[in-house]
């Protein structure tokens, strides 16, 4: 959601920002400050600490240094750890499955997202918020729900099976429930607003008088859009793209309910680190802390990437 | 030539793809509201309309742990809302009313931190912080949590409308004797009522939504009707459950509907 | 106006502003005279909206001091000075109707209920819309909304109303009648006005004086007739009105009266700025173009010869262009009346003269 909203424009000049609360903006931002420092700055500072702790059984920690969170994520030293170290695939495969998982709920979002966004942002003014707000209406319902119901959908013996043989088009059921194509639906479904509106507010931005330029120039629909409107809305998908692929990264919702076992994802694994028997809370707090590092990174190309384009 | 210009921005296939899209979006929704009047007891097999889950709902012994549940569910996320958007108005006023000043790139990120930390990430934190601190998980640290994250959902809209204001009627205000307090409360905010009211219906839906920092920071007792639903659904999708979610998409679309008007009155 | 004996209702005492990179005002002072109309005028960029914000309170003096009735008011912010303000456009109170708009200063200064309800009526009236108290600012024409502004800005009776270019949104016909109508309200309620304007005719028409201000600095002071017909220095002949300008030598000065040579030899008599200025000063002759007139080539009066170029029609006026050796391009104004036909052709010799005392010497 952030991206959203485009970065904040500094006033434009000195001169108006002749705010009566410009003087006292320290004691305005203070209640915000504190409450975001002291319950999620210091909280994952403390999550930091805790990832290079010695585990207890029964959940929680000693307070002993050790690294032995990250190296149990990246090495296998035999059953009792004195095998030489060899590289230890569990972890790394499911981070590198919820990546792919990821990118290809991304890749999916953005091209249903694109045609839907751009369908919306060139209705005529009366009916395009009736579009968008029927787009918009599905992200207000709780996710919980939004995936329980999708889950009832597609079981083995759920309605849409059940049609789709009344209809004669299938003999047996589809098996969705459990696979990767229920994740990927799933997260498509969790995440899609997300996809729609930053692409949708930059299609809005955009002036049709140039794709009537390239028009008058002999170019052809498509070629219009591939060289005059997608590098125009590039920023919006791009935003699009980060604000599905971030919160797919660590979905726990749509791989948990309809990914099943073998589709286990980073969010999985780390809420087993808390909540399950194989409570190890320094490992649970290293594997966030990996989530972190690699979200943190992608939204610094991403500001990086945008920096340039304002330099520009 | 208004024609012409609207057969250049369209592109066939685009409107099939937007109506799967709305197809992909509300098949679910539609099928669950429906078969949560499904008489038959297996859910699977249509036996005739009836109310009998929602009598349930309402009246089974079974299900006073739900009423518990919606009662957390939205105390917590009044209270959470109504923090996070007074904290976010101020910060609002802070950000958007000020000049350029040294760490102001800083403070925006910070003030949009929650957004930035994959949810599952601040549930650990959470959790971990409080369980280093000693302080006991349930109905407190639930809220805490809730107003965190809720505080860049009401900061968005309410910056946005900000920007709109013009500091001209600041000025004008104080040129004609009003107090910054005055200021305030008789010119920002009514110019900002649109943008807080749509900041705190959002902070108020994004707290009744949460699942997975709630699940980690509740305790053991203490449930929410995100966390009930969850643990309910692991035993298998039962009709109750189906009319709870019913219920409860029913007031998400009279929310949104709100946001909706409210955002297109302050338009005007 | 009698200045002399007028009370000083704002004095400008050295005042500055620099912001990081730019100096908006250098050392400026001044005095603006009780129930004085008081216009600043000068191009975008001038200083003179920072000059008024800087009376207003909305913006702090990096040195200087600005007293108002004989008190320093640099220290007082906006909402403890008694000055009120009116704003270029859109600052009415959107959430407000007209009369809520009108009272909200008597409101916050905690005025009893009932003068403040007898008071914006009479505000209301005074601007005519008085019929217009329920509505809402977006329901009023762009003129209407101006006039509830001033009305606001008047009713708590400040000690000075500061106007900064409130007419510009305007379109020209509203603004020829406002002009009308805001010289009056002055008259009417005898409250010192300190107007902001770039636009000269605004500014000639309604002011009592007029300060022209350009890059920071007051370039000078007076009233409209002094100011157009003795500008002191190139900067305000240029900006106020059209005017000739010639290059040329002074010859000689005496008492006011002096003697010009222009580049081609020309002599010609004229007034200077300065008494002190010394023979042999490279400068500019100024004459303005309704000043210079037509006759014949062989009219012993003239003072010119020169060829017509071409005519600019300009319904009340017509300009005629003219070449001469004094000058590539001289603009002389003629008059369209009945009797005044010119029967000129492109290419025909003419003679010039000049207005006695209507040609001014400026030093480099």
């Amino acid at each position: 959601m952030a991206a959203l909203a485009p970065a904040t424009p500094a006033n434009p000049s000195p001169v108006m920002s002749g705010s009566a609360f410009d003087p006292m903006r320290r004691r305005l931002l203070l209640p915000a400050w504190l409450m975001i420092g002291f319950f999620l700055v210091l909280p994952v500072l403390m999550m930091l600490v805790y990832s290079f702790l010695t585990k207890e059984f029964r959940g929680g920690v000693i307070w002993e240094f050790s690294a032995a969170s990250y190296d149990q994520f990246f090495f296998d030293r035999g059953l009792f750890g004195d095998e030489p170290a060899r590289i230890e695939w569990t972890y790394i495969t499911i981070f590198w499955r919820s990546i792919v998982q990821a990118f290809v709920a991304t890749v999916i979002c953005l091209l249903i997202g694109f045609p839907t966004a751009y369908f919306i942002a060139t209705r005529p003014d009366s009916t395009r918020n009736i579009w968008l707000f029927l787009v918009t209406v599905p992200y207000w319902v709780n996710l919980l729900i939004r995936t329980v119901s999708m889950k009832f959908l597609i079981r083995d013996n759920g309605p849409l099976n059940e049609w789709l043989m009344m209809a004669g088009l299938i003999d047996s059921p589809i098996h969705l429930i459990n696979t990767n194509i229920a994740v990927q639906l799933g997260l498509f479904y969790s995440y899609l607003p997300f996809m729609v509106l930053p692409i949708y507010a930059s299609v809005e931005r955009f002036n049709f008088s140039l794709a009537e330029a390239a028009a008058d120039l002999y170019a052809s629909r498509w070629t219009i859009l591939r060289r005059v409107i997608l590098p125009a809305v590039k920023p919006g998908i791009i935003a699009g793209c980060i604000l599905v692929f971030v919160p797919s990264l660590g979905a726990f919702l749509a791989p948990d309910l309809l990914g099943g076992a073998k589709n286990f994802m980073i969010g999985s694994l780390i809420e087993e680190q808390f909540k399950g028997n194989a409570g190890n809370w320094p490992f649970g707090a290293a594997c966030s802390m990996i989530l972190l590092s690699m979200v943190l990174l992608v939204l610094m190309l991403y500001a990086r990437n945008q920096a340039r384009a304002g330099v520009q | 030539m208004a024609q012409a210009s609207e057969s250049i921005k369209r592109y066939p296939g685009f409107l099939a793809v937007t109506l799967f899209c709305l197809l992909v979006l509300y098949l679910p929704l539609i099928v669950v509201m429906v078969y949560s009047f499904n008489d038959s007891a297996s859910i699977t097999r249509w036996g005739g309309f009836s109310f009998r889950w929602y009598q349930e709902v309402f009246q089974s012994a079974e299900n006073a742990k739900f009423k518990s549940a919606t009662w957390n569910s939205i105390t917590i996320a009044l209270m959470a809302a109504i923090t996070a958007t007074v904290i976010a108005t101020s910060a609002a006023l802070g950000m958007i009313r000020s000049g350029q000043w040294r760490g102001k790139a800083s403070s925006f990120a910070l003030i949009n931190l929650p957004l930035m930390v994959p949810e599952i990430v601040t549930a650990v934190a959470t959790l971990i912080f409080f369980s280093a601190i000693g302080f006991k998980s349930g109905y407190l640290t639930i809220l805490i949590a809730h107003c965190v994250f809720c505080i860049p959902f009401a900061y968005l809209p309410i910056a946005a409308r900000l920007q709109g204001v013009e500091t001209i009627y600041e000025q004008a205000a104080m040129d004609l004797y009003a107090t910054r307090w005055q200021t305030f409360t008789k010119v920002l905010l009514p110019l900002l009522a649109p943008g807080i009211i749509s900041g705190f219906l959002l902070a108020f839906i994004i707290s009744l939504d949460d699942f997975i920092i709630t699940n980690f920071v509740k305790g053991a007792g203490v449930e929410t009707l995100p966390t009930a639903i969850f643990g309910a659904v692991k035993q298998g999708i039962k009709p109750n459950i189906m009319a709870i979610s019913t219920l409860m998409l029913l007031v998400s679309v009279c929310f949104v509907t709100v946001s909706y008007l409210v955002g297109r009155r302050g338009q005007r | 106006m009698n200045q002399s004996n007028s009370q000083i209702a704002i004095g400008l005492n050295g005042i500055s502003k620099k912001y990081a990179e730019v100096t908006a005002l250098h050392d400026v002072s001044g005095a603006i005279y009780d129930n004085e109309f008081f216009t600043l005028l000068g191009p975008s960029g001038c200083g003179k909206t920072t000059m008024l914000r800087i009376i207003a309170g909305f913006e702090s003096v990096t040195s200087g001091e600005v007293v108002l009735y004989g008190q320093s008011i640099s220290d007082l912010p906006a909402n403890k000075r008694p000055v009120n303000t009116v704003f270029q456009q859109y600052s009415l109170f959107p959430h407000m109707t007209v009369a809520e708009n009108v009272s909200f200063g008597l409101q916050m200064q905690a005025r009893d209920l009932d003068f403040t309800r007898r008071r914006t009526a009479q505000m209301l009236e005074l601007v005519q819309l008085d019929s217009y108290a329920k509505r809402k600012p977006a329901q009023l024409s762009g003129g209407q909304q101006q006039r509830v502004a001033l009305a606001r800005a008047l009713a708590p009776e400040p000690k000075v109303l500061l106007l900064d270019e409130p007419l510009s949104a305007l379109d020209l016909k509203l603004r020829q009648s406002m002009r009308v109508e805001l010289k009056q309200i002055q008259q009417q309620t005898g409250i010192t006005f300190v107007f902001v304007t770039h636009d000269q005719e605004e500014a000639l028409t309604m002011s009592d004086r007029i300060a022209v201000m350009s890059e920071g600095r007051v370039q000078q002071t007076g009233d409209a007739h002094s100011i157009y017909t003795n500008p002191s220095n190139l900067f305000v002949a240029d900006f106020i009105g059209e005017t000739n300008k010639l290059d040329g030598v002074l010859v000689d000065s005496k008492e006011g009266a002096a003697v010009c040579r222009l580049r081609d030899g020309t002599v010609i008599s004229c007034s200077v700025n300065r008494s002190d200025i010394a023979a042999n000063t490279n400068g500019t002759l100024c004459i303005r173009p309704e000043r210079l007139g037509i006759t014949a080539v062989d009219d012993p009066a003239a003072v010119f010869g020169g060829e017509v170029e071409r005519f600019h029609f300009l319904g009340t006026d017509t300009q005629v262009v003219i070449k001469t050796s004094a000058s590539d391009e001289l603009l002389v104004r003629v008059q369209n009346t009945a009797n005044n036909q010119l029967g000129l052709q492109p290419g025909d010799r003419v003679g010039l003269v000049v207005d006695t005392a209507s040609a001014a010497f400026l030093e480099e």
